[in-house]
């Protein structure tokens, strides 16, 4: 007889974490390897290391080199920040359109929304 | 409801039997909805669209509520059926399912359909296998085993209940793998805990470790996608124009990019492996690599042991950033054969790639076989080790190579300047063990290219007769090579799988070892042995009984098998059939009469003579010149009667090489090779104190004690103990009898018939009375049966050559007694 209470009672506990816990951290989870797999290719720490030390562009070490360096990286590490700044606000978007996700749904079913 | 087996604690809601129809109808029913909403939504969003022209209200619509919700129930269900990690803390009872895969559970509610329907009371390990049926996993594991699906139910059909066993191994390798527990978890749980299949497995030599890591090989194999390295994008990934580093710091290696290739590019793609049996060794190069200083290393192995594979999984372990001092480096492997081939000079271009790689701040350059490049002069007369050196010594130049031990130590040891730049890892052969493992995963490629399936029986037999038959490579290399050519035999043949007799097959027609099972034809060819010989050859009775028994023990595998087949001396007077019997041995088993390797031991009168039988070892500073008469002959011919003609008049210490030939099957040559002597018969022949014998022969001693007379003799005279001893048998041939004489006059005036006809078309007849002359003329005591040679070349073959002179149309001729007389 409990059961016929306690079971469905679990079973929206069990939704509700996976709604707003589970899926959540999996969106986060996979906005933090999507800037990982980019910073395999961007290198922002190193790019921003060398940019800071002012190191020449391919070991050319002359001044022409530590110039020519400091701007490409400069703007490097703009362009890396902001592609970063933007897998961030996709992930947060994503998940935000998934919180509201089943409430949208069920209010354009009752057509309230 | 259904009642619960008493051993799982389950019960249903619904059927047991309709519960896994419901279950996977529903699940596929769902899908299928969602799938069907989505596109009906996203058309119709679409026309409201294209009609109204506002996409507000084409989206505002209940449809795409409903569409909404039922991709969040998909998901959800997803979830739900996927299943849990299990963790350490993970126990079982009755919820241990959600730590299944969702194919897990379909193979458990399979298994526990089958056992209702069958009324069974408790849920048995064949019931696991009978579920399994459909899964490829567990049937590509049961083909790599040679096992059928009916004799492995039916051996786990009497367990008993074990499967909480089962399901308690099936857990804990879930939670050691962080994995949800799938088919192979049950199936190697069922392994380790079934005693039927366990004494199944032992009926076929399986171990319960090799079972359990074909099933690891069948799951890995399953996942196996050969990387697509062709021309096009793949190969201009490959080739060295894209080799800026990620930060930008490194400079160009414009030359370097064009003469090399880029191992860590090859890593990425997926053509280098890893090499998980030399975890070792590729760590121990990293520790060197890593290095401040002296972080050159150079991998010392033979031919073939696989020093090549730690360079590769250096190249992997440098793209998965796990070298922490080597991040954002390369790996890259000169191409000197590109070098060579180039307009400019190869001493330019070589001195220039090495600056580049040492000035580039990211490079690790790897050169193969480097003994070969240090050794070498370009034709201007420039010592390649000399620019290496100074790129080396001025540049810090970081590289890897291999050598051979032979190679290190004469152009890198010797050479202390170069020498203190590296630091030395030793690759030694694999074990058995390892190798198995590493055929495992190139069988995948042989696989792929033959169309055949690699069962564990064809891989261990390539790696037991690669051991046992080749020499002059190592592990796992020719081991790879027969499993390679075992795959084309199999594909030649049409069979669908590679199995141990393909190997053997291939390995007897490399050595013409016979190895392997019997065949027929072999069978009647080792009955009738001793009838075969006999027929060609007269008398000795218990000497011919003695060799063809010991062969017959040796091929059937009843004897030992790490000595040769049989070890004999012979011991009689001249002429009596030693060195025939030997002959007729080699032409009836053997093959050939030429498949006998004869070494006239007067020949090895003296110490130094050893050195023609294994070979002269080097004089200092020079290379060894190829092995000795014997080690060389047995090497090319391992399957063959080996002679030892005269053995009494060989020096003493020539005597000593030998004691381990007799013993063990095996001898050293100067080269360094072992020579494998486990398939030769070795026969050795003496005349000593052939006059005891022809006096105990004419005093009718018996057989045994006239042996036994004799053996105490030689011993005393002759041949230390120890040397008399290693002989399977120590035979007498006695004198031939007149009787024994004539029949032996016979043969040889058949041989000659046979020669006359085939060479000059001329039927020769001998009547009786002649053969029975001849014997007469031609025996001996003291010499046996030579004067009857003799007496055949000067009494028929002379008066045939005059007949043949006088007469051009000759066609036939017949010999009498009276031809024969002097008159």
């Amino acid at each position: 007889m409990i059961n016929i209470f306690l079971t469905p009672l679990q079973e929206l506990t069990q939704f509700l974490y996976w709604w707003v816990i589970f899926v959540p951290r999996r969106l986060f989870g996979w906005v933090y390897d999507s800037i990982l797999a980019m910073d395999e290719v961007l290198v922002l720490g190193e790019t921003f290391r060398l940019w800071i030390a002012i190191e020449p562009l391919f070991g050319d070490y002359g001044w022409q080199g530590r110039i020519i360096g400091f701007l490409f990286r400069f703007f490097r590490v703009l362009i890396s920040l902001g592609i970063y700044f933007g897998i961030l606000i996709v992930g947060l978007f994503c998940t935000v359109v998934w919180l509201v996700w089943p409430v949208l749904a069920i209010l354009l079913i009752l057509q309230i929304w | 409801m259904v009642k619960p087996l008493q051993n799982t604690g389950f019960s249903f809601r619904w059927p047991a039997t309709g519960w896994l129809i419901w279950l996977t109808g529903s699940y596929l029913g769902l899908k299928l909805i969602t799938l069907g909403l989505v596109l009906i939504t996203l058309g119709t969003a679409g026309l409201n669209y294209l009609t109204t022209g506002d996409w507000q209200t084409s989206w505002h619509t209940p449809l795409v509520g409903w569409t909404m919700l039922t991709v969040v129930i998909w998901l959800y269900w997803n979830y739900r059926i996927k299943g849990k990690k299990p963790t350490s803390d993970t126990r079982i009872d009755t919820d241990v399912l959600k730590y299944f895969s969702f194919h897990g559970r379909h193979i458990f509610w399979r298994a526990l359909n089958l056992a209702t329907q069958n009324h069974a009371t408790y849920l048995g390990s064949h019931h696991l296998l009978a579920a399994l049926h459909s899964n490829l996993g567990y049937r590509l594991t049961l083909a790599r085993l040679e096992l059928e699906e009916v004799d492995v139910v039916n051996a786990v059909a009497n367990d008993g209940d074990i499967f909480y066993d089962v399901l308690t191994s099936a857990l804990a390798l879930g939670v050691a793998e962080h994995s949800r527990i799938s088919w192979e978890d049950l199936l190697r749980g069922i392994i380790k805990h079934s005693p039927g299949l366990s004494q199944l497995l032992a009926k076929d030599k399986i171990s319960v470790a090799e079972a359990l890591s074909v099933v690891e090989w069948s799951k890995r194999n399953w996942y196996y996608r050969p990387a697509a390295v062709r021309s096009g994008l793949m190969y201009e990934l490959l080739s060295p124009k894209r080799n800026i580093n990620k930060a930008w710091s490194a400079r160009p290696t414009p030359v370097l990019d064009r003469f090399s290739q880029n191992l860590t590019e090859l890593a990425r793609i997926g053509t280098l492996a890893s090499a998980r049996v030399r975890q070792q060794e590729a760590d121990e190069a990293v520790r060197i690599l890593s290095r401040g200083e002296q972080n050159s290393a150079i991998l010392i192995g033979e031919p073939g042991v696989g020093k090549t594979s730690v360079v590769g999984d250096i190249a992997l372990k440098i793209l998965d950033n796990q070298i922490p001092s080597l991040k954002d480096y390369k790996l890259v492997a000169l191409n000197v054969g590109a070098m060579l081939g180039a307009q400019v000079s190869f001493e330019k271009l070589f001195s220039q790639a090495t600056r580049e790689a040492a000035g580039a701040g990211n490079v690790i350059l790897f050169i193969g076989n480097i003994g070969q490049l240090t050794k070498a002069k370009t034709s201007e007369g420039f010592d390649l080790s000399g620019i290496l050196l100074s790129a080396l010594e001025e540049s810090g130049l970081q590289m890897i190579a291999t050598a051979s031990p032979k190679d290190y130590k004469k152009y890198v040891e010797d050479k202390e300047e170069l020498k203190r730049f590296f630091t030395a890892v030793h690759i030694d052969e694999l074990d058995e063990a390892r190798a198995l493992l590493v055929l495992e995963d190139k069988s995948r490629s042989i696989e792929g290219r033959h169309g055949v399936l690699v069962t564990l029986s064809a891989i261990k037999a390539a790696i037991t007769n690669s051991v046992k038959f080749i020499h002059d490579s190592r592990l796992p290399d020719k081991a790879v090579d027969l499993l390679d050519e075992a795959g084309v035999e199999a594909a030649r043949q049409g069979a669908k799988r590679v199995q141990a007799s393909h190997v053997e097959a291939v390995m007897s027609s490399r050595t013409n070892v016979p190895v392997g099972a019997l065949t027929a034809s072999e069978k009647d060819k080792l009955k009738n042995l001793a009838a075969a010989i006999q027929e060609k050859f007269i008398g000795q009775d218990e000497a011919v009984t003695g060799v063809v028994d010991a062969l017959k023990r040796a091929r059937l595998g009843v004897a030992k098998g790490n000595r040769p087949i049989g070890t004999f001396l012979f011991l009689g007077p001249t002429g009596v059939g030693k060195t025939e019997l030997a002959k007729r041995l080699a032409e009836n088993y053997f093959g050939n009469e030429a498949d006998m390797i004869r070494l006239d031991m007067s020949e090895y009168q003296t110490r130094e003579s050893a050195y023609r039988i294994f070979g002269a070892p080097a004089v200092s500073g020079d290379v060894a010149l190829g092995g000795g008469v014997l080690t060389e002959a047995v090497r090319k011919t391992p399957f063959a009667v080996v002679l030892l003609d005269e053995v009494e008049k060989a020096h003493p210490d020539i005597l000593n090489v030998f004691l381990q030939v007799l013993d063990e099957g095996r001898m050293t040559d100067n080269l360094g090779n072992t020579i494998d002597f486990t398939n030769t018969i070795i026969i050795a022949t003496s005349n000593a104190q052939a006059r005891f014998i022809q006096d105990a022969v004419r005093s009718q001693m018996a057989y045994d004690v006239m042996r036994d007379k004799l053996i105490e003799m030689l011993i005393a005279e002759s041949f230390p103990p120890e040397f008399i001893n290693r002989f399977d048998g120590v035979l007498v041939f006695k004198p031939l009898t007149p009787a024994e004489l004539a029949e032996v006059a016979k043969i040889k005036i058949k041989g000659l018939v046979e020669h006359i006809k085939r060479e000059k078309n001329i039927t020769l007849h001998v009547t009786d009375d002649a053969v029975a002359k001849l014997a007469e003329l031609g025996y001996d005591p003291a010499f046996g049966a030579r004067p009857l040679e003799r007496v055949i070349r000067e009494r028929i073959e002379t008066n045939l050559a005059n007949q043949i002179l006088a007469n051009d149309n000759l066609d036939e001729v017949t010999i009498t007694s009276k031809d024969l007389s002097d008159e």
